[in-house]
């Protein structure tokens, strides 16, 4: 075991003088140059400024469509075997397309509880739940409403998404009457 | 009017004013703070809190800080000492407004045959007043800490007391080194020695008669005392929040919260008044001693109108630059108002350059000649103070909070006997030079 | 490693801890061979040769192997082709977890096709084959166990095999549906999904369910299932192997039952009108039994309510009241009953009653009430009103406090002066000894969300112990059990935990004849090895 000694004072710094002399200097030099460049702070005004987020941020979820607007989900609830906080809570039917079997008649994510993992993306066989739109002031006046329902979910037509998020999508049948994307 | 009756509203308007004036610049003080704080760590600071739309710069953030702790529950735990628990707070705001009655704003002013006195108790102990009453603050600390009946506020209690009483040597005996040179406890006498300049050994210096120049020394242990006696960073073990939660305030809520808090900046105010007073010349503008400025009106109104256009100007300046950084964010008040106070500083900057040429052109008249002296001797008494006010500020977001074994080492076995060095040193020059 | 004789290759392997694939084989079906995947290598005079394990009677000196590169090889093969025109839709087929087919897909890793022609669509994705069941055509592997099942069981033989080669399927005859008593059982022996419960899809992913042991409470049977359920709420009744009682078998009726006890439910306990706590809704009680003289006091017992239950009801008449005033009625209706599983008597617990010693023949009781000897009557699991209405006003009119300890809301909870919420088979642990005889065990799947809805026999436990009656200090049911087993002289030497999984066959004339009456209900032999 080898005895580490504290590196203590020497000489002029036990008198703390000249140390607190040069923190000051240091300190003082940010006021000085803060104080006429107010421009350079690199705070950014959040509500009215937004930071371009990075392709990997993981945002808040949606859910994908089909080309004829319904949802892409077929409630086969690996993202809520997947999601480590069970905030997702499926409820599945049968689909009134009679070339889809099942799909979400329920399709709730409870934002209180989430962790923003991202499992529930990597779980999905369909691509059809994404993190990426940037929102990140999840915020409510009341738990139900931070309960964010299919509907609400699937609304994204007009809404930003993170740049660059294209996950490759995979592909499970590739012909036959019931090969749909 | 008789003089009698003269004095009496003398002293009752001046009365008013210093207990005033701390209290106004506690907001100053709590703004400068958290701007500070925010300059010195590359942030913003409070930004948002605004009255339709008019920020002040941060400055409305107090009013709500007010609202909020008025709003709060007024909690009074069970089990406490409810008297002490009550009192604890008043008694410290309470002896934190008291010091500045002895304290003098500027010079007094000869006045059609009446002396107007800036100062409400020329009291002949002065100094020993103040020492005495600041020496009562530790009270409301120890009742607020003992009375609460909670361990972290006891310890905060504790060590308040403890660490006053330690420096309050250092700071007792570097004030008598200001006695020793001065040869006066009578604080208008003090700033009034201030006013000439330095001699030494029939030598005249080209500095102040100031405290800080006769003891340097003595400067230092009185400004680190009055650190320590204000519970402040570095010295704010008291308080230490990763130690002590809150320290002795632990269990005060609401009003009697936003007392301690208020005490506190009001004493470190005093302190301020206190150190520009006993170490920098009070209200006297440096080189220029009030008989001066009032031979020289032309003097007094440059320097008054140019220290007026120089701080407004740079203002105007700050202010600028800052909304020119939030123009692209805003419409409406919140963008203009930038503008409108920089546009404002840059006006007052520039009547005040008018002012000075036409003050230079057509002459002045008899009266204006103390009227400006008081002016620019209380606006040299602000900066002075203000400064200090920055220092605080400046020091507790540059130092970190000594251990409390530092905190006593340092207390016992640097300050005192250095002050203690300090008193015999200035004993033997003061009698080479007689 | 020693058989019965008799025993098949592949039921001496399952019954042994060996490992080795199979689809179309099932313990209790009869034979048929023709998925191919149990393939082992037997030794012979001809050196190792392939052969499928199910049906093939295991013989002295015969040396097999199941793991050799020839005989994975082949079961590969096998696995590939029943899987080549089988969908890949497993996250929305409700077999997926329970799959024999993706299980053993995973576990032999063919992962990629290698079918360079394109798939053969049946069709038919869901065909509505019966009251509960639904047929996927696509998922199907033809494996026949249905079609055995119906054939070997209920005898109805609604389900067959139409067309050949890669068309071949399975369907019902035209005409018929799959509405037998035992339908449901289909949708548990097929291996993969094609065959799915109405009541069950898309309800709930089996990966989430957790499973509890349990037993039927529907008639005397008690045959013996898991009771599967997610986050409080129940999602099915499986069916429990037991090779002495329900084989792998329950009916419909029983398996459908799993919404009725979670449905209809007593939710607090309630005195007048007014909700209580237990707590004073027990104090209550208590104050107005201790008023009354113990000759005045009646309890019906219940052969609903489990063996721990009518114990402490039974206990605390001996020590407080007079326990001749405790009965247990039998008055439900008859059911259907029929050779396989299904009784008549829908009892659970009645057997346990005549063990106990409760009397079930009340014609006195009734008398007495009627005359008003009694002026408080605890009614535990049992709905008087419920079965003839007129009668039990009648009866009930001079009883002052009517205390009812119910599950479900019935028209004698509606009656009740003192209603105490009690917890169904479900949501508690206990014993019902079935008409056979045979000692069973059930254990607690869920807990209910108020703590106030207590299980019968520890809510009467708090109930002595307000009334300041000894021997009632029970924190939970085994320790009941363990207690009644220790006084009563069939029980001896059993505790809660210590009843097999299938249950214990206990000294008592059985009151109904065993299942499966001229059914070859066990067509193969169980094939443990000897110690």
């Amino acid at each position: 075991m080898k005895v580490v000694q504290r590196p203590g004072m020497k000489g002029p710094e036990k008198i703390y003088v000249v140390e607190v002399l040069k923190g000051l200097w240091l300190t003082f030099s940010h006021v000085f140059y803060n104080l006429f460049h107010p421009e350079k702070l690199p705070t950014v005004f959040f509500p009215e400024e937004k930071k371009a987020l990075p392709p990997a941020t993981r945002g808040r979820h949606r859910l994908m469509k089909r080309e004829d607007d319904s949802p892409r989900c077929t409630a086969c609830m690996l993202c809520a075997t997947a999601c480590p906080a069970e905030c997702i809570h499926i409820q599945a039917a049968e689909s009134p397309d009679p070339n889809i079997e099942k799909f979400p008649e329920k399709f709730d994510i409870d934002m209180l509880r989430c962790v923003y993992c991202g499992f529930c993306v990597e779980a999905c066989p369909l691509d059809a739940i994404r993190m990426d739109i940037p929102e990140v002031t999840v915020a409510g006046y009341t738990r139900d409403s931070l309960v964010y329902h299919k509907e609400f979910l699937m609304d994204h037509d007009n809404k930003d998404v993170v740049a660059d998020y294209n996950p490759p999508r995979p592909v499970l049948w590739t012909h036959g009457p019931h090969a749909k994307p | 009017m008789d003089s009698q009756t003269f004095t009496l509203i003398n002293i009752t308007v001046m009365t008013v004013v210093a207990w005033i004036v701390p209290l106004q610049f506690v907001p100053v003080f709590i703004w400068l703070e958290r701007k500070g704080s925010a300059i010195i760590q590359d942030r913003i600071g409070p930004d948002r809190t605004g009255i339709l739309g008019f920020r002040l710069f941060g400055m409305v953030q107090n009013f709500a800080d007010v609202v909020k702790l008025l709003m709060k529950e007024n909690i009074v735990p069970a089990n406490v000492n409810r008297f002490y628990f009550m009192l604890a707070p008043f008694w410290a705001m309470t002896v934190s407004l008291l010091p500045l009655l002895v304290v003098p704003f500027a010079a007094p002013l000869d006045f059609a045959g009446r002396t107007v006195r800036f100062q409400a108790a020329d009291l002949g102990v002065g100094l020993l007043y103040i020492l005495s009453i600041t020496s009562m603050g530790v009270f409301g600390i120890i009742l607020a800490g003992w009375s609460s009946n909670n361990k972290f506020s006891l310890l905060g209690g504790l060590r308040s007391s403890a660490q006053m009483i330690s420096y309050e040597l250092s700071m007792g005996l570097a004030m008598v080194g200001i006695l020793m040179v001065y040869q006066d406890v009578r604080m208008s006498s003090i700033v009034e020695a201030q006013g000439r300049l330095l001699t030494a050994w029939g030598h005249t210096l080209p500095l102040p008669h100031w405290g800080i120049f006769l003891q340097p020394l003595s400067f230092l242990l009185f400004l680190v005392a009055s650190f320590a006696e204000t519970n402040r960073n570095p010295f704010d073990l008291a308080e230490g929040e990763s130690e002590l939660v809150a320290g002795f305030h632990v269990e005060y809520s609401s009003v009697k919260f936003s007392l301690f808090f208020m005490a506190e900046y009001s004493n470190m105010v005093v302190a301020a008044f206190v150190i520009a007073t006993l170490f920098l010349g009070g209200y006297q503008v440096p080189f220029a001693s009030t008989e001066t400025l009032r031979q020289n009106p032309q003097l007094t109104l440059s320097l008054l109108c140019l220290l007026v256009a120089l701080l407004k100007g740079t203002a105007g300046l700050i202010f600028y630059k800052i909304g020119n950084r939030q123009r692209h964010l805003y419409a409406g008040v919140k963008r203009a108002e930038p503008f409108l106070f920089s546009g404002l500083c840059f006006a007052v900057a520039l009547a005040a350059l008018a002012l000075l040429a036409m003050g230079l052109t057509m002459g002045l008249p008899a009266w204006m000649n103390g009227v400006l002296t008081v002016f620019l001797q209380v606006l040299c008494l602000s900066l002075k103070v203000l400064f200090f006010c920055w220092l605080f500020v400046w020091v507790r977001w540059t130092l970190p909070r000594f251990r409390y074994d530092q905190l006593m080492k340092m207390g016992w076995k640097l300050m005192l006997p250095l002050a203690l060095l300090n008193l015999l040193v200035t004993g033997v020059i003061i009698l080479t030079q007689k | 490693m020693e058989v019965p004789d008799g025993t098949n290759v592949l039921e001496a392997a399952l019954s042994n801890d060996v490992p080795l694939e199979h689809f179309c084989y099932h313990r209790y079906l009869p034979v048929a061979g023709n998925c191919r995947t149990c393939m082992v290598e037997i030794e012979g005079p001809k050196g190792a040769m392939l052969t499928i394990g199910c049906n093939t009677k295991v013989a002295e000196g015969m040396v097999i192997h199941t793991d050799t590169p020839k005989a994975k090889a082949a079961q590969k093969n096998a696995l590939e082709m029943l899987l080549l025109d089988h969908p890949l839709d497993c996250p929305i087929c409700d077999k997926a977890g329970e799959c024999k087919l993706q299980n053993q897909y995973m576990e032999y890793g063919l992962y990629d096709f290698r079918r360079g022609v394109p798939r053969y669509f049946k069709g038919g994705k869901d065909e509505d084959i019966g009251e509960h069941v639904i047929l996927d055509q696509e998922r199907c592997v033809l494996c026949t166990r249905c079609i055995r099942f119906v054939d070997e069981l209920p005898k109805t033989s609604e389900l067959g095999i139409v067309n050949r080669g890669h068309e071949s399927k399975i369907t019902i005859f035209p005409g018929a549906r799959l509405d037998n008593a035992y339908s449901g059982n289909v949708t548990d022996i097929c291996p993969v999904g094609a065959l799915t419960l109405k009541e069950f899809r898309f309800k709930q992913r089996v990966w989430f369910l957790k499973k509890t042991e349990s037993v039927c409470p529907g008639c005397a049977r008690g045959c013996n299932i898991t009771v599967e359920h997610n986050r409080g709420r129940v999602y099915r009744f499986m069916p429990r192997e037991s090779a002495e009682l329900n084989k792998t078998w329950i009916c419909d009726e029983g398996r459908f039952s799993f919404n009725y006890y979670q449905e209809n439910r007593v939710e607090e306990v309630r005195v007048g009108s007014s909700p209580k706590t237990l707590k004073e809704g027990m104090e209550q009680l208590a104050g107005i039994l201790s008023g009354l003289d113990k000759e005045e006091v009646a309890a019906i017992a219940s052969p609903w309510a489990s063996l721990e239950d009518n114990f402490i009801l039974k206990k605390l008449f001996e020590k407080k009241f007079n326990v001749k005033n405790l009965v247990a009625p039998l008055w439900a209706k008859k059911g259907d009953t029929d050779h396989l599983l299904k009784l008549a008597e829908k009892y659970p617990n009645e057997q346990g009653l005549n063990l106990l010693g409760i009397p079930t023949d009340s014609k006195d009781f009734w008398d007495k009430m009627e005359k008003g000897a009694f002026k408080a009557v605890i009614v535990m699991s049992q709905n008087p009103f419920g079965q003839d209405e007129g009668r039990a006003r009648k009866t009930y009119g001079k009883v002052k406090t009517l205390v009812v300890l119910s599950a479900h809301k019935t028209k004698t909870v509606e009656q009740a002066s003192l209603v105490f919420p009690a917890r169904p088979f479900t949501e508690k642990s206990g014993t019902f000894v079935n008409a056979t005889s045979r000692l069973q065990r059930f254990r607690q799947a869920i807990e209910p969300e108020n703590p106030d809805i207590v299980e019968s026999s520890l809510g009467l436990c708090r109930l002595a112990k307000v009334l300041m009656v000894e021997g009632f200090e029970f924190e939970d049911t085994p320790s009941i059990f363990n207690a009644m087993a220790k006084e009563v002289e069939v029980l001896k030497g059993l505790t809660f935990h210590s009843i097999p999984p299938t249950g214990k066959v206990l000294d008592l004339n059985p009151i109904a004849p065993e299942p499966f009456q001229g059914v070859k209900a066990q067509p193969n032999v169980l094939g443990k090895a000897k110690a």
